[in-house]
């Protein structure tokens, strides 16, 4: 946070000087980063603070945003279609591990399913030109 | 002077079968968008604008405000159920709501709301047709100064949203602001922040904050413990519809909170979002059990919803009175009267009274209609509870990828969304508390960007301490922290962290 706080206060300096009020733009996020950095002092300095441990993370947790940008990634160049019944399949299948018939029938329903309600809301419905293949 | 006969013809309209018709499917369409994460009741209000042309007025009126009000109501769905809210109206609805599901109340929690959102509807609808031209003149004297101090009061809201970790929740509210800095500073018309890149001009956006910070920081913690094996905590329905003592506990916090939401929703460009976070935090003031906020109770639930439906009889009032859109959704009614050929303002309630007459009636039909539909289909809906984890957190995921890119066609606010997930989830690992952060991204530009323009046009900051509006709210301002700290310090050392 401190660091953050830091980091921000010195991004401020390049910011073009005021123009049309005596304030500028670069006024409220040096407030604000000052703010930070006395808040985050005293977070520091707060014994209570330090005696109590974050929650361990998952790596799993991690893996559903890969998994997830991997997903926006790969829906630029191969378009919605393509690629959302493929990211539903392999998601139900990971998450839903150990693999069954069962699991893969059901990952397969909802990735046909799925893309096809969205593709029509959206699409169709809502006029929302979704990504194509490129 | 109210007419009768206008009154009575105008209530006739709205009573026949095709109008009530109009309005159900209004009041339906609205809901469904507003449980969508990421779809708006301004993109449903406006896709219903063509539909429109062919129609008397009044009933165009009818569809829209229906729309309207359902799109309102519809987020809290989500919100109880999943941590999803589905517009920004429905943050505050989760604080205490989603707890609620976790314990296995979300039927109380979703019946409250519902009964909530009608009540709010219903008090600033009344508001609208008794007080209209009063608010509407209180609306008008909102300069600067008085935007920079309702800012600040609803900034105080952070202690109550905070839960026991005040200072943590300040740290997160402050990042908020910091990051609503980031794009094109609107007083300057010059980009700050963006590293030069294009896609950050437009700055991060609320509805992938929102997302993000609560929705996808959920799945993670869901898809660690669905992959690791934990039994997952079902948040089944239990009754809907709430007891009486619920709702006769809770009459003069309906009416607080309905007088909060309209007061917040005639004030331009505030919104549902801070209407519900500064209700519930006067709830929390004012009960008798402030430390049961947050941890799944009724009064939060009801405050929130009640307050941020409240902010549709409010919009109405300036909107119609004066003609000014304080809102995207009241710009698209307004300007749906105007291709009708009406002209919105004071000549309206002159030249068309009927109009008027009709939207204050869809207003109230709407809000009866958005409950029946909602206490009826609220058991399907929440079905949604029964999904097993594997399929729902890949479902929720695709439903929240779309919408946030039909904002702006755009994956990179997909990516943002990722982003704030992330955030979110080591945020809940420190402890941080969440919504204070989406706090101050609303807030933000509000505070600074009337902060400049007041310095601007007065070369001092003094307005705000001479100024009636403004020093009455800093005042309140005042007195709630010092009313809060003062509660929070008469608790043992034990009870709370920083």
């Amino acid at each position: 946070m401190l660091i953050a706080a830091l980091v921000i206060f010195w991004q401020s300096l390049f910011l073009p000087p005021p123009v049309w009020d005596p304030l500028g733009m670069a006024f409220w996020p040096r407030v604000l980063a000052s703010a930070m950095v006395v808040m985050g002092l005293v977070l520091v300095l707060r014994r209570r603070i330090d005696g109590e441990d974050p929650e361990p993370f998952e790596g799993i947790a991690f893996l559903v945003v890969a998994v997830g940008c991997f997903y926006v990634l790969a829906m630029k160049w191969f378009g919605f279609l393509l690629v959302t019944p493929i990211f539903v399949f392999a998601s139900v299948v990971l998450l839903g591990w150990p693999p069954s018939k069962r699991r893969a029938t059901e990952a397969a329903f909802m990735a046909v399913v799925g893309t096809a309600f969205l593709y029509t809301l959206f699409q169709k419905w809502l006029l929302v030109s979704l990504p194509e293949a490129w | 002077m109210l007419d009768l006969q206008v009154i009575v013809a105008a209530l006739g309209s709205v009573l026949q079968v095709s109008s009530l018709a109009l309005i159900f499917v209004g009041v339906l369409g609205g809901i469904i968008v507003g449980i969508i994460p990421g779809l708006s009741t301004t993109m449903a209000v406006a896709l219903m604008i063509p539909f429109t042309f062919s129609m008397a007025p009044e009933r165009a009126m009818s569809l829209l405000v229906a729309v309207y009000v359902g799109g309102v109501s519809g987020g809290l769905i989500t919100a109880i159920l999943v941590r999803m809210p589905g517009t920004p109206a429905a943050i505050a609805s989760l604080l205490d709501g989603y707890p609620m599901a976790q314990k296995g109340l979300a039927g109380k929690a979703i019946g409250n709301a519902i009964v909530a959102s009608l009540f709010g509807t219903l008090i600033s609808g009344c508001f609208l047709i008794v007080f209209a031209p009063i608010l509407a003149s209180f609306a008008i004297r909102f300069h600067f100064a008085e935007y920079v101090a309702l800012g600040i009061f609803a900034l105080t809201a952070v202690i109550s949203i905070s839960g026991n970790s005040v200072l943590r929740g300040l740290v997160t509210c402050i990042l908020g602001l910091l990051v609503a800095t980031i794009g094109l500073s609107p007083e300057d018309g010059l980009p700050r922040f963006t590293f030069g890149q294009n896609a950050l001009v437009g700055g991060l956006g609320l509805i992938p904050a929102l997302m993000g910070i609560f929705a996808v920081s959920q799945m993670m913690h869901e898809a660690a413990k669905g992959l690791k094996g934990h039994t997952q905590t079902p948040a089944r329905l239990d009754r809907v519809l709430p007891t009486l003592s619920d709702i006769t506990g809770n009459l003069f916090n309906y009416l607080r909170s309905g007088l909060i939401g309209t007061f917040i929703g005639v004030v331009p460009a505030m919104g549902g979002g801070p209407a519900g976070l500064i209700a519930y935090s006067q709830a929390r003031n004012a009960s008798r059990k402030p430390e049961l906020f947050g941890t799944g109770h009724v009064p939060g639930v009801i405050a929130a919803e009640t307050a941020n439906n409240a902010t549709i009889g409010g919009a109405l009032i300036i909107a119609l009175t004066l003609g000014i859109p304080g809102d995207p959704v009241t710009a698209i009614l307004l300007g749906g009267l105007m291709i009708h050929g009406l002209q919105p303002g004071p000549q309206l309630f002159a030249a068309n009274p009927a109009i008027v007459y009709s939207i204050y009636f869809t207003v109230f039909f709407g809000s009866l209609c958005m409950a029946a539909i909602m206490l009826t289909a609220v058991r399907v809906l929440a079905r949604v509870v029964d999904i097993p984890k594997h399929l729902l957190i890949p479902g929720l995921l695709l439903l929240a990828c779309t919408g946030t890119f039909s904002i702006n066609n755009q994956l990179f606010d997909v990516y943002v969304m990722f982003g704030f997930g992330v955030l979110g989830y080591i945020f809940d690992r420190f402890r941080y508390p969440l919504p204070p952060f989406i706090l101050g991204i609303i807030l933000g530009p509000i505070i600074e960007g009337n902060f400049r323009k007041l310095w601007a046009a007065e070369q001092h900051p003094f307005d705000l301490f001479t100024r009636p509006i403004p020093l009455v709210l800093l005042l309140l301002s005042a007195l709630f922290v010092c009313f809060s700290l003062y509660r929070r310090y008469r608790k043992p050392a034990s009870e709370f962290v920083y």
